[in-house]
Order: C-alpha cells, then structure tokens, then sequence
C-alpha cells in the first residue's frame, strides 16, 4: 500500500470540505465555512497560494469546532451521517485521520494531543460508531 | 508503547515512523492483528462514504474566481496570480509551518512589499532629478562636446587626437569576450541536450508500445463489451477481486470519484486487464505492469498516444493504471494538468 502522497491543493480543499460537511451537517454551510476559512488563510499568505499553510486550513476548521452543534436531521447519509452525531474532540479527529490528508502526528498536533490521546480518541469514537450509532 | 497507537495504524500512514514502529509491534501478535484487519475493513468504509462527499466542479469554480478576486499584489510575485486556475490543482503546499512568522495579519504583508515600489516608479516623473546629472556629466565612453567653455590646451589637443584614435580604428572584440560568448553558446547547447534526454526520458517508459497497443485496442469497442457496473471506481476493487481474482486493483485517489457505468476483464496478451467505462465517455485501463512488461513509476504520469485515444500512465500501488481519453495529447495534458497530476 502506497503511503500518503504530496497532496494537491484541490486534494486539501476537498477534505476540508468533507471534514466541514460533517462537523456542521450542511453541505451550504460547509462551502461558506471552506471559503471563509480558505480567504482568510489565502490574506495570510499574501494572497499566494504557495505560501498557503494548508495544515493550518484544518487548524482553523478545530478551533471552531464548537460552532456546530449536532443536528437532529443532518443533510448527510450513512457513516458521514453517523460522524456527525459524535461529540467533539472525538468526531474531528476521526473524520480527519478517515480524509487520509495529514499524518496522524500532525492531526494529534492540530487537535492539541499526543499521539497516544489522539489513538484513545479515534478508538472511543470508532467504539461510539459501532456500539450507539450503528 | 506502540501498541497504544493500534488504533491509529491504517495501511496509508504506514509510511510514518511511529506508526510503522506499531505495526511491527503488533505482527507477533494473532490476536492485534485479527483486532487491526476488523479495525481497517471498519475504516474503509468510512473513508469510502467520506471520499462520496465533493465539492463540484461548479464550487471549486466559484472557489478559483473568488481568488481571483483577491489577486496577489502585482509587485511581489506578477506570475502566481495571473493563473489561479491551474494553480489551484497543482499547487503542492509546503511542508507544516516552518515559519511563524509566514501567518502575519491579513492586511500589512500583502499591502507592505507595494508601498516601497510605488515611490520608486514615480521617480522618473520628477523632472529635476532625472534631468540634472545628465546634463553636467557626460558618461564615461562619451567624448566632451562641450569644448567651447573650456580653452583648448596642449595636454587635451593630446587627450582628444587620442579618442579621434580610438574612434577611427574598427571595433574589436575582445578575446575574453569571445571566449565568454563561445562558453555560452556550448552551455547552451549542453543544456539543450540535455533538456532533451531528459524530456525523452520522462515521457518514454518500458512498455510504452504495449499502452499505446492497449489504447488502440479501444477503437473498436461499442460498449457491449461492458457489464453494467453504476458506482465510482473506489468501490471497484471487490468487483475486480470476484470477477478475475484481481488482487492488484488500485486508482488513484483523484479518480476514486469518478462515476461509472461499466467494467469488464479481458485478455491482452496473456494479462488480464481491467477496462472501466466512465460515465463521460473516459476509459481506464488496469493492469499488473509485470504482466506486460511495463515499467512505469508511482505517482508520475506520462502522456500515451494511441491511434484514437490519448492515455495518462501512472503506477498506483502494484497497479499500471491507464486515464483515456478521445482527444489530442494537449487535451490529456490540460486534462492532468487540471487536476494537479505531476509529470
């Protein structure tokens, strides 16, 4: 199995799209969020997208993580459908290690985590997924 | 240790040090491995549904043209904004932040560099400054002209009959000029060269002709030859496996996507190969490399030209992995080139 490619912009913008259609449940408010997030990343960089940082792209999309209470009746179908209803910290990083976009020592980075927690993190949600959800 | 990070191991991250240091850790142990195999097969699933969800064609426009509202600013980099289209696909971003420092406040970088250049072109409208040094100092290799303020003495009759001189033998070069000139024109040619063994090297592979043979073997399909298969080709590898045994199967992830509508196995040459039909009308083709002598490299995608067909080439995993497309070389270039797909 190959290992993770130099991803794409288009390949990060697409996952950062996914991670903010689950977090928020609403593919509209996952395109305004990616845009808003993805502008504002883009005037850091001086409006140079080679200087974009686009781990911290995902580094935003954590620090509002909070923004997005779960819904009762997300536009979203199936095991996406079911990463929504997680709670926070757990449903962020397991969708991001499942976008297969970053290595998991920079997603434990991104969520503020050791390597070791993050592993206690997508297991408890792996375990939510399994035994209340499905 | 490690094995507290069994729950972070999945065959793409294997490439990383510590996850790879738990995956050895676990080998010896029946059990964690059982444990891991239930664990990637639940994954797979949900990374299967997670790949379903894209932004359209249509938003990602919308995403180009609201950059390109905000162009970078013309002083600091012109190129860069002028293609944001492409850009967008092909940009591979750099490596996690190195520099702080590069996260500024949105306004002041890009503003910042500007403000300097701007002064700098207006001097040329000044007309005191531009015109002044001219006027009282002739350049260097300029012979003063203005003799009539000055009366003419013996030590400048001398200076001047000895530019007259100057002025009427004919122009020479000089050695190390030549010399210079004649070292460019070989590094030049060098470079030529080798720009061209290189161009060769990267668009030619062992194999090609079987590609190109493989292409060409697609002008007289009608479509029948296709069992209707309706899905995207991520979800394609179980098809294959109960089909033909074909445990090799592998796509690369910008065409996990793509919409289907027919699959087939058929024999070329000996090999089995895999045929996809798109939804748009695009073939792929997949094959084990081995089985037709084929000798392509991972992740770099080399242009085919078939009779009717033009192939994108690229290894994937243990996979020769063939885009076709009905077009003209330049139309499989534009192709890869807008989905950032390195050659």
């Amino acid at each position: 199995m190959a290992g993770l490619n130099a991803p794409t912009a288009y390949d990060y913008v697409q996952a950062l799209y996914r991670l903010l259609a689950v977090q928020s449940g609403s593919s509209s408010t996952a395109e305004s969020t990616l845009k808003q997030i993805f502008l504002q990343a883009f005037q850091n960089a001086g409006k140079q997208l080679e200087r974009l940082d686009f781990d911290g792209l995902f580094r935003s999309a954590y620090q509002s993580r909070e923004a997005y209470p779960r819904k009762a009746n997300p536009e979203l179908n199936g095991w996406a459908r079911k990463l929504h209803q997680l709670p926070e910290p757990e449903r962020f990083s397991i969708t991001l290690f499942c976008l297969e976009i970053l290595p998991p020592a920079t997603i434990a980075e991104i969520t503020e985590a050791t390597l070791e927690t993050l592993a206690e993190r997508v297991e408890k949600a792996r375990n939510e997924l399994n035994n209340h959800l499905s | 240790m490690s094995e507290r990070l069994l729950p972070l191991i999945r065959p793409i991250y294997e490439t990383q040090t510590e996850i790879a240091d738990a995956r050895r850790a676990i080998d010896e142990n029946g059990d964690l491995q059982a444990r891991l195999d239930r664990q990637i097969r639940f994954d797979d699933q949900i990374v299967s549904e997670l790949q379903a969800i894209s932004l359209t064609d249509e938003q990602i426009e919308r995403l180009e043209n609201l950059l390109v509202e905000n162009p970078a600013p013309e002083a600091v980099t012109a190129p860069p904004a002028l293609e944001l289209v492409p850009q967008l696909a092909v940009v591979v971003p750099p490596p996690p932040p190195a520099e702080p420092a590069s996260h500024p406040t949105p306004v002041s970088p890009a503003t910042e560099p500007v403000s300097p250049a701007t002064p700098a072109a207006v001097v040329p409208e000044t007309p005191e400054s531009s015109g002044v040094p001219e006027s009282h100092e002739p350049s260097p290799g300029e012979p003063k002209k203005d003799g009539a303020t000055e009366p003419p003495t013996a030590g400048s009759e001398q200076a001047a009959d000895k530019e007259e001189e100057k002025e009427e033998e004919p122009p020479r070069a000089r050695p190390l000029t030549i010399l210079a000139a004649v070292s460019i024109g070989i590094i030049a040619t060098i470079a030529l060269v080798a720009y061209l063994v290189w161009d060769q090297m990267n668009n030619s592979f062992s194999g090609k002709d079987q590609v190109t043979e493989l292409l060409d073997s697609a002008n007289t399909l009608n479509g029948d030859e296709f069992e209707a298969v309706s899905t995207n080709t991520a979800n394609l590898k179980d098809w294959f496996f109960l089909k033909s045994d074909i445990r090799w199967f592998a796509v690369p992830r910008e065409f996990a996507d793509m919409q289907t509508l027919g699959c087939r196995v058929f024999k070329f040459k000996g090999a089995d190969v895999g045929e996809i039909l798109a939804k748009n009308g695009n073939l792929m083709f997949l094959f084990h490399p081995a089985d037709l002598g084929v000798k392509i490299r991972r992740g770099k995608w080399t242009i085919v030209d078939g009779e009717n067909w033009i192939g994108g080439v690229t290894g994937v995993e243990d996979c020769c992995f063939v885009m076709a497309l009905k077009g003209k070389h330049k139309d499989m270039e534009d192709y890869l080139d807008k989905r950032g797909l390195s050659r």
